[in-house]
Formats: structure tokens, sequence, C-alpha cells
């Protein structure tokens, strides 16, 4: 949830400054071009936003996002990193020419000689938008690993241009092109003094931003052919929550490539405050099931076909994982590879099933689950048996295709049973919490 | 405690050779030193200036031009920051992680803690801008803000290397306290705190002749501030750095005082400390740009050989349950040629970013 929330937040803000890089370079090019000085103070303005919101907060929840998956899934980013520390050192690289540009544009207005200035702009745009190229590998490997074989050297180039690889990056490209132009349209709707010429301008401008979106269609079609045949079957059907978000996605792609294209035809450049929200919340739609769907579709795992949400690698990963591979777990047990989750002073045989119970949760499902609050497990145990609880637990990534394995022995998995139970009884009887 | 509670390194191995990751990890890590000292230093000018707008006008007049240079070394020490993280965790990744976790409350605060510091200061620049007074609320609480950030990083490198002290902790706090059960903690701070100040003061005033301060009055009494900052915390600097030597365990000290290991680094580091404070007052006497220059560059040397010493300090505190040397390395040469030309192509565009923004107006 911590994850998720930092994330959506970020990449949002990360890409609206994208998109909005590109309108800014590309409308002071035509303000120059036609000495157009009204155009230029409102980009002015709008440069500013940009530096003041999108770009100190994509900055720092970037940094949040790593501190935070740092915190919640230390294995998987210990794995990334060591995979892809060079493309990540490449993007700090481009961070530092997209510091450096986005200041300097917002500073040298009016000081510099127009070109040079808008020289500056594509630079900015073209830094940020590389930023993306190389994040988008990292995240679509996590779904698509394709010829990446852990331990095998040479695997970074397959790891980072995997099959996912070009439809999400041209997904995420057309993404925040259209956010771009949506921005732009909300600043113009809500500034009531500004010349008509220039709101012509930036708005026609945000309808061709806009438009491209509907290739997001065939996109998805492409990018729906790569996919591991589990995560094909969520969308098909096998996970409903993911189908409404796709078609939510889908349509709103569509909407929105229609609303631009209407608006061009129409030649309607007033756009009023409330039609420039509903294209803003539209695009954040677009874009916030577009990660949704991927976040889901990658579920059991958090590096498909490696490791799982949990930490725990896969059986096939045994040789490299020497410490929580889930044929060792299941020999030696959850709990031997995750000594702090065990009470004050304990060791794993001093402890009988009933106290096991609670450091099994933790080292288990913890790192999903909460009892009460978030992904809470007490509503979902409600009225469990310890047999039924057990039952599940032996099939559960068979049951829930989401869920991974259980990780542990068979003692382990009869503590948590119990354990689960207890939780589900306590909800029934009214018990303390 | 078994070596089993202190997570294996990484299953994937390092992807960089040691002495490289090391290397370019402190490098960074001094950058990213000097850049935060400038935000740092900057800050409590404009807090000076602030606070004694009626006894000094021009410092208060000097101040209005100091808030884009502070805004821009805060952006760029953030950003520079990002490396040393990341090479830290290349590293350091299993120890590092269970500090993060240890500390989850203070370590995920320091993102909203440097967005307050950003957003304060271009309240700042923006009253300045405006040529309004400016409070004296905003830079004391930028300060505050950021020595809390130093505050958590601290206590995280600090519990990082104290896998003896984290199932008391974690039993004891949950992730809501600092780390703060070592004697070593307070004068680490300082010590801390106090560079950043010192490092801060040469930076203001390196910002201020290399002409980053635009109003061309203001310069040089932004470099007299600077120089005068510099020239009183680095005496401090250097005498929180002789406490804390003194209170660091014996086998520390000695370690730091040998002739092999860590001591050369550690008296290059010292060497170069008491340069920068004797340069800072040489500078400050005769402030030119050349001898400003030289106390930066003093600064820098004594920040990398600092940054080295406690890398190698660490790998010592770690020693009884990893070491470096024994986890296998598949280097990745590949796309590390492709991170040195994409730094090159970096660098091109830096210069040509520079270039351009000289571009005189009424040139096309």
């Amino acid at each position: 949830m911590l994850i998720a929330g930092i994330a959506i937040f970020h990449v949002f803000i990360a890409q609206f400054s994208i998109g909005a890089a590109f309108l800014v370079a590309l409308a002071e090019r035509r303000a120059i071009r036609d000495g157009d000085a009204d155009t230029r103070r409102f980009l002015r303005q709008y440069a500013r936003m940009i530096l003041l919101v999108p770009y100190v907060l994509g900055t720092m929840t970037g940094v949040g996002v790593w501190m935070a998956i740092s915190v919640v899934n230390p294995r998987a980013t210990s794995a990334l990193i060591h995979l892809f520390v060079w493309a990540w050192a490449s993007e700090w690289v481009l961070f530092i020419v997209e510091v450096a540009s986005i200041y300097l544009y917002v500073y040298t207005w009016d000081r510099i000689a127009p070109r040079a200035h808008n020289a500056i702009a594509w630079i900015f745009a073209g830094a940020s938008w590389l930023t993306l190229v190389i994040i988008n590998g990292i995240l679509s490997f996590m779904l698509t690993p394709g010829a990446w074989r852990p331990g095998e050297p040479g695997g970074f180039w397959p790891a980072l241009l995997n099959p996912l690889f070009w439809p999400t990056t041209l997904i995420r490209t057309l993404i925040a092109l259209a956010l771009g132009g949506a921005g732009v349209m909300l600043l113009v709707a809500l500034l009531k003094d500004l010349a008509p010429a220039v709101r012509e301008k930036v708005t026609r401008l945000a309808y061709r931003m806009i438009l491209p979106v509907w290739l997001c269609l065939p996109l998805a079609g492409w990018a729906f052919a790569v996919l591991p045949g589990r995560a094909q079957t969520f969308l098909q059907g096998g996970a409903p929550v993911m189908v409404v978000f796709l078609g939510f996605g889908m349509a709103t792609f569509v909407i929105l490539a229609a609303s631009a294209l209407v608006g061009m035809w129409r030649r309607d450049y007033s756009v009023s405050v409330f039609r420039a929200v509903l294209v803003c919340l539209l695009a954040f739609v677009s874009y916030g099931s577009f990660e949704f769907v991927r976040e889901g579709a990658r579920k059991p795992y958090i590096i498909e076909d490696f490791m799982y949400s949990t930490g725990v690698t896969v059986p096939g990963a045994a040789g490299v994982d020497r410490r929580a591979n889930l044929t060792r777990v299941r020999a030696d047990g959850v709990l031997a590879a995750a000594p702090w989750a065990l009470p004050p002073g304990r060791t794993v045989a001093d402890l009988d099933l009933r106290d096991a119970g609670p450091p099994v949760f933790r080292a288990a499902c913890h790192a999903c689950h909460t009892l009460d609050g978030y992904n809470a497990v007490r509503p979902l145990v409600r009225g469990w048996s310890a047999a039924h609880a057990r039952y599940l637990l032996d099939h559960m990534n068979e049951l829930k295709p989401a869920m991974p394995p259980f990780p542990g022995t068979d003692a382990e998995k009869e503590a948590l049973a119990r354990y689960l139970a207890d939780l589900g009884t306590a909800v029934r009887i009214g018990g303390p919490r | 405690m078994s070596p089993d509670f202190v997570p294996s390194p990484d299953m994937l191995g390092l992807p960089v050779v040691p002495w490289l990751g090391r290397l370019l990890m402190s490098l960074t890590l001094a950058v990213h030193w000097m850049l935060i000292g400038g935000a740092v230093g900057g800050t409590a000018i404009l807090l000076a200036a602030a606070l004694r707008r009626r006894a000094r006008p021009d410092l208060a007049n000097a101040g209005r031009a100091l808030g884009p240079p502070v805004i821009f070394f805060l952006s760029m020490g953030a950003t520079f920051g990002i490396a040393p993280l990341l090479l830290v965790q290349v590293l350091y990744g299993n120890v590092l992680y269970s500090a993060n976790v240890l500390l989850a409350f203070w370590w995920l605060g320091i993102v909203p803690l440097v967005i307050t510091a950003f957003y304060l200061l271009y309240h700042v620049r923006r009253r300045s801008a405006e040529e309004r007074p400016v409070g004296a609320w905003a830079p004391a609480l930028v300060l505050v803000a950021l020595g809390l950030v130093a505050a958590i990083l601290v206590s995280d490198t600090l519990l990082s290397q104290r896998p003896d002290a984290w199932a008391g902790f974690y039993h004891a706090h949950g992730g809501k306290a600092l780390f703060v059960d070592d004697a070593t903690y307070a004068p680490r701070l300082a010590f801390a705190l106090l560079g950043l100040l010192a490092v801060g003061g040469i930076m203001t005033a390196i910002a201020a002749k290399g002409g980053l301060v635009h109003d061309v009055q203001a310069r040089p009494i932004v470099v007299e501030a600077g120089l005068r900052l510099a020239a009183v915390t680095s005496v401090l600097w250097v005498a929180a750095g002789v406490l804390l030597l003194l209170l660091v365990p014996a086998h520390e000290r000695d370690a730091l005082l040998a002739a092999d290991g860590a001591g050369p680094w550690a008296w290059v580091a010292a060497a170069a400390l008491a340069s920068t404070v004797v340069t800072a007052l040489v500078a400050r006497r005769r402030p030119s740009g050349a001898r400003v220059g030289l106390a930066a560059a003093a600064c820098f040397a004594g920040l990398f050989a600092l940054a080295y010493v406690r890398d190698v300090v660490r790998q010592q505190a770690v020693s009884p349950y990893f070491r470096l040397s024994d986890v296998p390395v598949n280097p990745q040469w590949g796309p590390f040629v492709v991170f040195l030309a994409m730094l090159g192509a970096g660098i091109v565009a830096l210069m040509a970013l520079v270039y351009l923004a000289r571009a005189p107006k009424g040139k096309e």
C-alpha cells in the first residue's frame, strides 16, 4: 500500500513532467518562429509551475519509492539493484542533466537568446524521456524477464530489453504526452485572462498531444501477446478486478483520443474548467489502470519466475539462492531464514505449535498482509477452522493463483493454520483483536 | 549474535569489482556532501541575514540573491546522493536494508523532510524576489529539516554497522525510534553537521565567485559571509573529529591511527581538513578566487578521504558477519562501458547547457 501510494503519485507526476517538457519545448519553438511574445509569457509561467510542482515532488518521491521498496521488499530491491546498477547509474547521469536544464530553463527566460533557451528545453525533454526508457526497462523486466537467467553472465541486456520493453516504452511515452496535454489544458482553463490567441494555440497543441493516445490500444495488444500465460489468464477473466481495470484503461484511451479529435474538428479552443478537469481525470485513470494491471499481472511473483512477493525464490533458483529458496525454506523452515521474526530471546527449537504461529505469520505473510490494516487477514479468515486453514495453505497457489506457495515446513504450516483459525474465531465470538 | 541473523549478500553477486565500487561510492559521496553543504551553509547565511537585517542591511540585501543558488545546491545535492545510495546498496545492501527496516518510520521520513526544505526555500526565494522581508523562521525550519535528515542518516549508518544491536532494538522500538544507543552517535552527528556548515561556507563563497549569485553587488558580501562561516565552523569541525576519535572503541581508534588499512586515509583526511581550516582562514583575510578555490579543493580532498575512511571502518565493523572480499563478483563490464558513455554524453550535455545559458540575448 505504501509503495503503491508513493509509486502511483511519483510515476503520475513524473510522466506528466515528461509530457509537459515536450509541450513546452514544442510550443516555445513555434512561438519563437511566429514572434509570439504572449505565448512565450504563458510558457514561462507554465515552466515555473513544472519546476515547482511536478519536478520537485517527482524527484523526491522517486527517491521515496526506492526507500519504500527497500523497507517493504529488501530482497527484490537488492536483486534489481545488483542486476541493473549501471542502468540506474546511467539514469542518474540523466537526472543531473535534467536538474541543470530545468533550472537553467526557468532562470534564463528573457536573459539569453530565444533559440538557445529553446535548445535547453529540448535537452530537458530528451533527458526526461530517456529516464522513462531506462526505468521502464527495469519495471517491465519484473513481469517478463525474457531470456534472463539468474547467475548467468551477460544477463543485463536480455533483462533490460525484455519482451515487454518496447510496447510499454511506447505506451508510457504516449501516456506521458497525453498527461502533458491534459495538464496544460487545465492551466489554460484556469487562467481566465489569457489572450484568446494563446488559448487557441496551446489548446490545439494539447489536443495534438492527447490524440495519439489511441495507439495504446494496439500497443496493449502487443504487450498482452508477450505476457506470461498466467498473466494472460488473469486478464482474460481469471482476475475480475484486473479485467475491470483493463477495461477502464482501454475505454479511457478511446474517450481521451475521441475528445481531442472532436475538439480539433469543432475548433473548440475555449475549454471549461470542468472539461479540463475531466480530461485530467481520464488521463489519470488511463495511466492508473495501466499501472494497476501491470502490478496485478505480476502476482504471485515480484520478479516473474524468479522471486515470489514474499521474497522467497522459486525452486529453479536454488543454485544461486542459498538463503531463502523455496526448496530450502520448506526443508529448513521459514523461521530459520527469518530469525528476526522470533520473539525476544527465543529460538526455533523453543517454540511449540501455538507459539510459532505469530512468527511464521510475520515471516511468511507480513510482506503483503497485516492483521487488521491493509490487506487484512483477520476478516479473510473469519470462521475458519484449523483444518480448513490447513487445506487452504496446502493448496494456496492452486486455489488462488495470485498467492505464492507456502514457504515453510509442515510444522510451520500447521502452526500458521492454528494461528489463522484462532484469529478467525476471535472475530466470530467478538473476542479481543 | 548469530551470523545467521545478518542477511547474506545478494545472491546475484557483485556487478562491479569492489575497489571500483568503493572508489565511485566515495567520490560521489564527497560531491554529495559538498553540494548538500552548500545548501546547509547557504541556508545558515540566509538565517543570519534574516536575524540581523536591521544591524546588517548589506547582508540582508545579499541574502536576497542567495535563494536560487541554495535551491540549486539542494537539488543537485539530492541528485548526487542517488549515486552513493545506489552503490552502498550494491556493496552493503544486506546490512543497510536491515537498518532501513529497523528505522522504517524515520527512514521514510527523509523524503517529506527534504520536500519541506525545498518549499521553504522557494518561499524564501519568492519573498526575496518580491523584495519583502524574509522571516527567520523559514531558513531556521530548513536547517531543522536538513539537520533531522542528517540525524536519520547518521543513525542508519551506525545501525547498519551494529548487527549486535539489531535484535534488542527491533523488539524495543519496532521501527519507531532513532538508533541513538551508541556513545559515538552524538559526536558523529556533531561532526557531520559542523562539516556541512564548514563545507557550506566555502561552497557559498564559490557560488558567489563563480557567478551563481546574479546580483554583482551582493557577491563580495556573500563571499565574506561564507568564508567567515567556514573559518569558524571548520575549526569546530576538526575539534569534533578529535572528540569522535577519542570516543570510538579502542580497536577502531587503533585502526584509524595505524599505518595500514584505514590509517593512511585517515591521515590524508586529517591533513586535508587541516588544510581546509588554514586555507579558509587565509581566504577570509584576502578572498581571491584562487584562494577560495584552493580551500574548496582541500575540502573536497578531505571529504573524499573521509568517505573512504568511513567505508574502511564499515568493512571492519561488519567483518564478523560478512566480508566484501568473500562475495562473488560477476562484473558487468559491457553495461559499465555504456554507463561511461552516458556519463561522457551527460558531461557534453552539461557543457552545452552552460554554453547555451551564456548565449547573449541579442544573438540568434
